[in-house]
């Protein structure tokens, strides 16, 4: 019995041994990371490499800081992840209650063309997306990077599918009541609707933050990089990177982020997991 | 005739125009972004594109399909695009439902701990990933030169090298996208009632067999999910290859969907882009239907 019990804890020790293994190979790379952001650049060049940085260099951050155009990166992409995420979530959950609890002509046909949209990959409406940009000459500003992902088909699928399981006799009551639609959308509908809501939000937020190609396609001059973008051309030389710096940039690049997983990390996973990766 | 008047009618209804009020913004950017886009792409395939002036651009017809069917670097590029699919959707698969075996276990102390760590490469960028791993892969001062060192493992220079550096990117991938095969899995793996596994080990079922017999086929949905949606991510895989290699080194990194971006922006040929850009959907549909029928014949459907 006890010799038993001894190889099933053997088992579990083992177990726990693997699962921990791959705990830190997939926290090491961040460390390392965090690691070069605080070391000079000499020591970046240093054989061999050094796991706690000497001498402490956290200058890294201000140097990667006062880089005008990083500095303008961070920028445009809060302005780009915010504005964006506001915009989609208020026009998706709009619509996406209207889907769900309103009786109007053709709405199973337009839901259905709704959703048929995403069956179709971002690349094939890429080259006319630009082109219809260009024409509008909104290329190279907030307007093209934010308004083409404003119509948001699985937001609005999203939203719907939530809303469906809300009573109706809420909103009718209301609607006796004398309340206006939207005062039933924006004062009893979306306080119902925020579990969908913070999903959708954080996916928004996460998704554009995180964005490197649709910025590459539609922005032209320095000044309108986003952060992700700049990542890929600061802290350069002729010949190679400036690792200490770009790795300071990162770990800011990462922070809003990382500390947002940290607050509301049940809708991140649950964002994430209803709609896949990107890479 | 009637139907207009009806619809006229249902307009004078306040709720009904509402309604409509609510989805016409998104309606109309959905038709300007997505919709609209659908239809110039199969003409801006079929012509051979003029920036300049883009109406007068000549019909071609079905030209740049051919071309790309004779393309070399188009299929070289397939072949980069199957191989990086592949070689990280299926390993992420297999060892996000083994780390989420160990972890869903009721012995298992601290799985939600240790959850969330494997997710947070998850959210971050794949931009920040792939210069993270370009810097473990450097050269002369990467840390995983300076770790093999210690095994006697000459320096090579990973992400430089025809061989390594599609698998070097791909070990990337699997790193950053690990946590979230793990998070399906387990959510497929709590799903099923406990009382099924009690059943198969009061009779007498070892730990491979109750797996084997009872959970795995339970999980099936799960397994297509993942595969279904990792082969249609993984096929339109940019910015890790933007990134760490450029599509180099001679082209042995290079993907459909940079081959894509570089027709259409550096080389401006959108036509042939755009056909690129059609050929990946029916590759697309094709990989998705064929993963469906092979699920269905496991069902016996």
């Amino acid at each position: 019995m006890n010799r038993k019990i001894g190889v099933v804890s053997i088992w579990h020790g083992l177990l726990y041994i693997i699962v921990i293994s791959g705990a830190i190979t997939m926290i090491f790379p961040l460390l390392w990371l965090l690691s070069t952001s605080f070391k000079t650049y000499d020591k970046t060049l240093h054989w061999p490499p050094e796991l706690i940085p000497n001498p402490f260099y956290p200058r890294n951050y201000a140097d990667v800081l006062s880089i005008p155009l990083f500095a303008r990166a961070i920028l445009n992409s809060a302005i780009y992840a915010i504005f964006g995420m506001l915009g989609t979530v208020f026009l998706a959950s709009l619509a996406g209650f209207a889907f769900a609890k309103y009786e109007f002509p053709g709405k199973n046909l337009l839901f259905f063309l709704i959703l048929s949209t995403l069956m179709i990959p971002g690349q094939v409406t890429l080259i006319p997306n630009f082109l219809i940009l260009k024409t509008l000459g909104w290329l190279n500003t907030f307007l093209a990077l934010i308004v083409p992902g404003l119509g948001a088909p699985f937001g609005i699928f999203l939203i719907r599918q939530f809303a469906l399981g809300i009573p109706s006799e809420l909103f009718d009551s209301a609607r006796v009541d004398g309340a206006s639609e939207f005062r039933i959308y924006w004062q009893i509908f979306l306080p119902l609707c925020i579990p969908a809501i913070s999903t959708l939000a954080v996916l928004e937020f996460l998704g554009r933050w995180n964005d490197l190609f649709w910025p590459i396609i539609v922005t032209r001059t320095p000044e309108m990089r986003t952060v992700q973008m700049a990542l890929t051309l600061v802290c350069r030389t002729l010949y190679d990177i400036i690792w200490n710096q770009l790795a300071a940039g990162m770990v800011l690049a990462f922070l809003p982020v990382f500390i947002l997983f940290v607050i509301f990390q049940k809708y991140f996973v649950e964002g994430i997991a209803l709609t896949g990766l990107k890479g | 005739m009637k139907e207009s008047n009806s619809l006229l009618k249902s307009l004078k209804n306040p709720t009904v125009r509402a309604a409509y009020i609510f989805i016409l913004p998104s309606l109309i950017l959905i038709f300007v972004f997505r919709i609209l886009p659908i239809f110039l792409s199969i003409w801006i395939s079929m012509v051979d594109f003029s920036i300049s002036t883009p109406i007068s651009s000549k019909f071609v017809g079905l030209e740049n399909f051919r071309e790309a069917v004779k393309d070399k670097y188009l299929w070289d590029a397939l072949k980069n695009t199957a191989e990086y699919s592949v070689g990280t959707v299926i390993p992420g698969i297999l060892l996000g439902l083994i780390f989420a075996l160990i972890i869903s276990e009721g012995w298992f102390k601290y799985s939600g701990l240790i959850r969330s760590i494997y997710f947070i490469p998850v959210i971050l960028s794949t931009t920040i990933a792939g210069l993270i791993f370009s810097w473990l892969y450097h050269p002369s001062f990467g840390l995983l030169n300076y770790i093999l060192s210690f095994f006697k493992i000459p320096p090579k220079a990973w992400l430089g090298d025809p061989i390594l550096a599609l698998p070097c990117v791909m070990i990337m991938a699997v790193w950053k996208g690990l946590g979230y095969n793990i998070t399906i899995w387990t959510a497929g793996l709590l799903g099923i009632p406990s009382e099924y596994r009690d059943a198969a080990r009061v009779d007498g079922c070892n730990w491979w067999k109750e797996f084997w017999y009872i959970r795995a086929p339970l999980l099936k949905p799960v397994l297509l999910f993942l595969t279904v949606l990792g082969f249609i991510n993984s096929f339109q895989s940019f910015e890790a290859i933007y990134v760490m290699t450029g599509g180099g080194p001679i082209y042995k990194t290079r993907v459909i969907v940079y081959y894509l971006w570089q027709n259409a922006f550096q080389w401006l040929r959108f036509g042939y882009a755009a056909a690129i850009a059609w050929l990946l959907f029916l590759i697309l549909v094709s990989l998705t239907y064929f993963q469906f029928k092979m699920y269905g014949k496991e069902e016996g459907l």
